[in-house]
């Protein structure tokens, strides 16, 4: 337990200490949505809501607003777990190698991916509600929450091979900007080809329209989405695992000092 | 205690290592030389069960204290927070050691410093004083001195004799000519296998 405590503590602290995500999220969330709020079309759209077969109708600037933060939480939090991983990838096998319990580095690295996604998802939740009312304001924090973990699953995986940070940060970019358009409801308004289900953001973006919109949460999206986020963990903390297995020479008493 | 025979390591094709043995007994201060991408480093890597030989037997008695190369640190941490996670990897109760060799090594004043703000020679010093703060018996260090002024370098190399006093095998990697007349034996790592020249106690 003291071991899951010290290591949650220090990996927060380190999240904590990513100055650039810190500064995006403070000032980018607000001045994105205030110039949602302010640029774009207040004339309703309509749409088909799939996981639910239901056709929304919601004002222009809503759809947009749901649409760009869900982009922006999933970048940041993929952002962030990505930067945090690779810095302390040497570090944490170092650790696991003279003794420190596996286990409890990768639950520490779990517990930063749900307190990144839960922070990141409240605060954008809270601005989001300042310009209008959701249906479900703790639905559409769910669905950003889930967005916001896949992606941070995803940033756990990348930095398990990409070599540099800015490779990591050029895939997250590219992958939450493509994910978030096909699916987009002003850009592909019935979004009814079969590719788009296998989105990682397709479950966040299907209970964050229902958070938004409906009085429902479509349950088959919420657990798509938290497949999307079990697979890349699992792969990212298991390759973890992996990598720090012990090969320690036969006859040696007690964890080797690495 | 460490004893090692038969090593062999191959990168693919690159046969790094070719039939390695060697031995450190208690109280043996043991050197390896060789060329750069001679192998030494992997030899150590093997030596600390970071990596695993395709064949040959390597034992160990008692703990491990492994130096890598560069140091292996996380920077967003200060050298205290060091501390504490590397006490729990070791379950150690206490930092009095760890303490200690930083005094003697001269960064006391870094403790709530985080590592990102440290000179390459201090987080080298840090990175020292992790792989000796549990107190190991046998000591793996590679070119453990980087980046050290010359007095540190000699305060490492009176750490190192208390410790072999104590009865600790010490393997180092050296490239330092210099640094021969401290060793009890020396190894020379050429075409990944070992020449051996016997130094007696010449310290």
């Amino acid at each position: 337990m003291n071991a899951y405590l010290v290591a949650t503590r220090y990996s927060l602290l380190e999240l904590a200490r990513n100055r650039l995500a810190v500064v995006v999220l403070v000032c980018l969330v607000p001045l994105l949505i205030w110039l949602i709020d302010s640029v774009v079309t207040g004339e309703p759209v309509e749409f088909v809501h799939r996981s639910t077969d239901t056709r929304i109708q919601a004002l222009g600037h809503q759809v947009t607003t749901l649409g760009c933060v869900l982009n922006l939480v999933s970048l940041l939090v993929g952002f962030a777990m990505f930067t945090a991983a690779h810095r302390s990838a040497d570090f944490d096998r170092r650790l696991a190698r003279v003794g420190y319990p596996r286990t409890a580095l990768i639950l520490a690295k779990l517990t930063m991916l749900v307190v990144a996604s839960a922070t990141v998802s409240g605060y954008t939740t809270a601005w989001t509600s300042l310009h209008w009312a959701a249906e479900q304001p703790l639905a559409l924090w769910a669905g950003l929450f889930l967005g916001g973990a896949a992606y941070g699953a995803i940033g756990l995986f990348l930095a398990l091979f990409l070599p540099e940070e800015l490779e990591g940060t050029f895939v997250i970019i590219v992958a939450t900007v493509v994910d978030n358009a096909l699916q987009n409801p002003i850009i592909n308004p019935t979004a009814d080809a079969d590719a788009v289900l296998l989105l990682p953001g397709y479950g966040a973006m299907q209970v964050c329209t229902a958070g938004a919109f409906t009085d429902t949460v479509p349950l088959t999206s919420v657990l798509l989405s938290l497949g999307w986020t079990a697979v890349f963990g699992v792969v990212a903390l298991g390759a973890f695992a992996a990598r720090t297995r012990d090969r320690t020479p036969q006859g040696v008493c007690g964890p080797p000092g690495i | 205690m460490l004893r090692v025979a038969d090593v062999h390591k191959a990168f693919g094709p690159r046969r790094v290592l070719r039939g390695v043995s060697l031995r450190a007994a208690p109280g043996e201060l043991v050197g390896i030389v060789g060329e750069n991408g001679a192998g030494k480093t992997t030899l150590l890597r093997i030596l600390s069960g970071e990596l695993a030989p395709d064949s040959g037997r390597v034992q160990v008695e008692g703990r491990i204290g492994y130096c890598p190369q560069h140091p292996v640190t996380n920077p967003e941490l200060t050298v205290d927070q060091h501390l504490r996670y590397f006490a729990v990897a070791y379950r150690l109760r206490r930092l009095d050691r760890a303490r200690a060799l930083i005094d003697r090594l001269g960064f006391e004043q870094y403790g709530a410093t985080r590592v990102r703000h440290l000179s390459g020679g201090t987080r080298q010093k840090l990175n020292l004083v992790l792989s000796l703060m549990h107190d190991p018996a046998v000591l793996l260090l590679d070119e453990p001195y980087q980046g050290f002024d010359w007095e540190t370098y000699l305060r490492f190399w009176e750490i190192s004799a208390e410790l072999q006093a104590q009865g600790r095998a010490i393997v180092v990697i050296s490239h330092l000519a210099h640094d021969v007349d401290r060793l009890d034996t020396l190894y020379q790592l050429r075409a990944g296998t070992f020449e051996q020249s016997d130094l007696g106690s010449g310290r």
